[in-house]
């Protein structure tokens, strides 16, 4: 196991004997990039990125490494147009044509002279121009010269035992060919990049067929091309398919800043944990969340908000409202909030969203993290399959930089099962926080409960979950005689309504005269009724009392 | 009617301007490479050359450098063709072409160093 395995994608080092790319993350795929001298064939059908990913590799290299880099094409677009769509991206400079990078086209001297005049021509070339990087980009063109496939095969073995003599690293461009092509068989490594619709979604990637004489990442990476040119995020539970078997977690406790939850949970969530924090739309997810982040800002640990759904300025405001210092954080550095509107993401480009900046703070910087909510990666998720060991991945990473992950997931408003939206959650999460809706006397409430801590005393009680202007809070036990889970209660006969502390008891004889009518009401009257997306089976313990079950 | 040495890698743009040079009644030679140029520049002499930069094996400019320092090419005009104008050497050639060009962009370079061409 390769150091790289363990660090992730943005500790890429060059390694001896091997050219970077300089392109985002290709060379942790490539672990070092590529092969000095070495010959690669790069296919892709039209507008897949092969000609931008060359020339990135072309410009990334004469600026780190103050190489020379030829660039000769077989009838594709002309360079000047070629040059004016390269002018758009932030990689390219024109000072550098013709000086660093040489464009020239050989499609005249192949079909005049063939194979031997364009060797010829490559070869006198690329020793004048002292080439350290070579592209030839359409090689579908100089097969159509050859006049049989063992013609072909020559060309290329003699065209790759030329570069490995001048020590000129070589990328072949040619449209989607199939994996048993001469050109694949010869060169020592085959990239792809596809361009696909997936549903409504269209999705570029890039997988490595082959790399002679080295380890890569093997499976489809997401690609995505922007401004700054081809950026690709490799598989997140690939890329830290190896963690590291101890991790650096130190099992402090880390509070909410609310008494009786952090009581509830032994004085909070164990350092490096995951916490799943589930709950209907409204039950105070975000609140609670953001109080984990404050608390920790308070106490000098700093803290990240990763979400999706709610812009900062509007977060801030929400925080303020009930009293949480969101805003003064923000300000202070202690408190940082990434939001992710929900448009169309990458799922791996999300998990390095968030794992790059905590890896760069490394020990001493973000020790908390709130992710707000799992949905927003489920949403992004190309193949939905992939999310148990995502998650898995992403979890294990977390908890080896002894990072308290908070992470919400949204139940539905009407659902008398607890079924996890986004399931895989519940295996890689160590404790579950559930908060849901009860009716009480035709008023709403929230209930929060600890479904689940692992390793770890916890109490299993129910409370009531309160948010106003005055703050948030955690109240004494909540007790009911039945069906609490299911969002359904009644006062026990010897319980007092929470609210009659506070106003005194005044509602103690209304309660009295309401129990009294109840008496004769069937119990079957108390079950729920059945709703929208409440199939599959009843997980949630049933009954008054919590029992630290898992949903 | 006058000889134009046309020195293009590029094998579209190269067919292009040679026919749009003889439709306009010029006598056209086309070369691909640095060291056909040279070739060709030692074995006859154009009225002007229409020269790209970025050439195989030897570059435009290596191409200019030559013709400059030898006795009876030294006073050829050259048009030079670039995606990107070269620097330092704007005194060696009589006209720069910025890649992509335009059909009116390369007439009037020919234009402005031969002169209007007599179709009589």
């Amino acid at each position: 196991m390769s150091n790289a395995e363990t660090r992730g994608a943005g500790d890429t080092e060059a390694h001896e004997g091997r050219v970077t790319s300089g392109i985002p993350r290709l060379d942790f795929i490539l672990q070092g990039g590529l092969k000095q001298g070495g010959t690669y064939a790069l296919m892709g059908p039209p507008g897949s990125g092969k000609t931008i990913l060359a020339n990135q590799f072309c410009f990334n290299h004469i600026a780190r490494d103050d190489g020379r880099c030829v660039y000769m094409t077989l009838l594709i677009e002309s360079h000047g147009k070629m040059l004016r769509h390269l002018e758009q991206l932030s990689f390219f400079r024109m000072e550098s044509v013709p000086e660093k990078v040489y464009y020239i086209s050989g499609y005249q001297k192949v079909r005049d002279e063939g194979f031997a005049g364009l060797l010829e021509l490559i070869r006198a070339t690329l020793r004048e121009r002292r080439a350290t990087i070579f592209v030839i980009d359409g090689m579908e063109s100089a097969e159509q010269f050859a006049s049989s496939r063992q013609a072909y095969g020559e060309f290329i073995h003699s065209l790759q035992a030329l570069m490995s003599l001048l020590g000129c690293t070589t990328l072949l461009l040619s449209n989607v060919r199939e994996r048993t092509h001469v050109e694949h068989t010869l060169v020592d490594g085959v990239l792809e990049l596809s361009d696909q619709l997936i549903g409504p979604r269209a999705v570029r990637e890039l997988t490595v067929h082959k790399f002679r004489g080295s380890n890569y990442l093997r499976g489809r990476h997401e690609v995505e091309i922007s401004s700054a040119g081809i950026v690709v995020h490799p598989r997140t539970e690939v890329q830290f398919a190896h963690p590291v078997s101890s991790g650096q977690e130190m099992r402090h406790r880390m509070a909410f800043g609310l008494p009786r939850l952090d009581e509830m949970l032994g004085g909070g969530l164990p350092s490096g944990s995951t916490t799943a924090l589930l709950g209907a739309p409204g039950t105070g997810k975000t609140l609670l969340g953001l109080s984990f982040l404050v608390e920790g800002a308070r106490r000098g640990e700093k803290g990240m908000y990763f979400g999706f759904y709610e812009p900062p300025p509007r977060l801030i405001e929400k925080a303020e409202a009930v009293g949480l210092p969101l805003g003064r954080y923000v300000r202070e550095g202690g408190i940082t909030l990434v939001w992710q509107p929900p448009l169309e993401h990458f799922m791996d480009a999300l998990a390095e969203q968030l794992l790059e900046p905590l890896r760069l703070e490394g020990s001493k910087g973000l020790r908390r993290l709130f992710v707000d909510g799992a949905e927003g990666f489920r949403a992004a998720a190309v193949y939905q399959e992939r999310m148990p060991r995502f998650l898995s991945a992403l979890t294990n990473q977390l908890r080896s930089l002894d990072v308290t992950t908070v992470m919400t997931d949204e139940l539905e408003l009407f659902q008398p099962q607890l079924n996890l939206p986004t399931a895989e959650l519940a295996n890689v999460v160590e404790s579950v926080v559930l908060l849901r809706y009860v009716e009480m006397r035709s008023q709403i409430r929230r209930l929060l409960s600890i479904m689940k801590m692992r390793e770890s005393r916890y109490d299993t009680s129910l409370r009531e979950f309160r948010i106003s202007q005055d703050g948030i809070d955690v109240a004494d036990s909540f007790r009911s005689a039945e069906s609490i889970l299911s969002g359904m209660s009644r006062m026990r006969d010897d319980a007092r309504d929470p609210d009659d502390t506070e106003r005194g008891g005044a509602s103690a004889a209304r309660s009295k005269k309401a129990r009294a009518a109840k008496k004769t009401t069937k119990k079957k009257d108390a079950r729920p009724k059945p709703t929208r997306g409440s199939g599959g089976s009843r997980r949630g313990p049933r009954g008054s009392r919590g029992d630290g079950g898992g949903p | 009617m006058s000889t134009v040495l046309v020195v293009e890698d590029e094998f579209d743009v190269q067919q292009i301007v040679a026919d749009v040079l003889r439709d306009e009644g010029h006598q056209v030679f086309v070369c691909g490479t640095g060291r056909e140029a040279l070739q060709h520049l030692s074995e006859f002499r154009p009225d002007v050359v229409l020269m790209d930069v970025m050439l195989p094996i030897f570059s435009g400019l290596q191409v200019l450098d030559v013709m400059r320092k030898t006795p009876g090419l030294d006073a050829i005009p050259v048009i030079l063709m670039s995606e990107t104008e070269p620097r330092h050497v704007q005194a060696r050639w009589q006209f720069f072409l910025k890649k992509p060009f335009r059909l009116e962009h390369l007439l009037d370079a020919i234009t402005r160093v031969m002169g209007p061409v007599s179709l009589t």
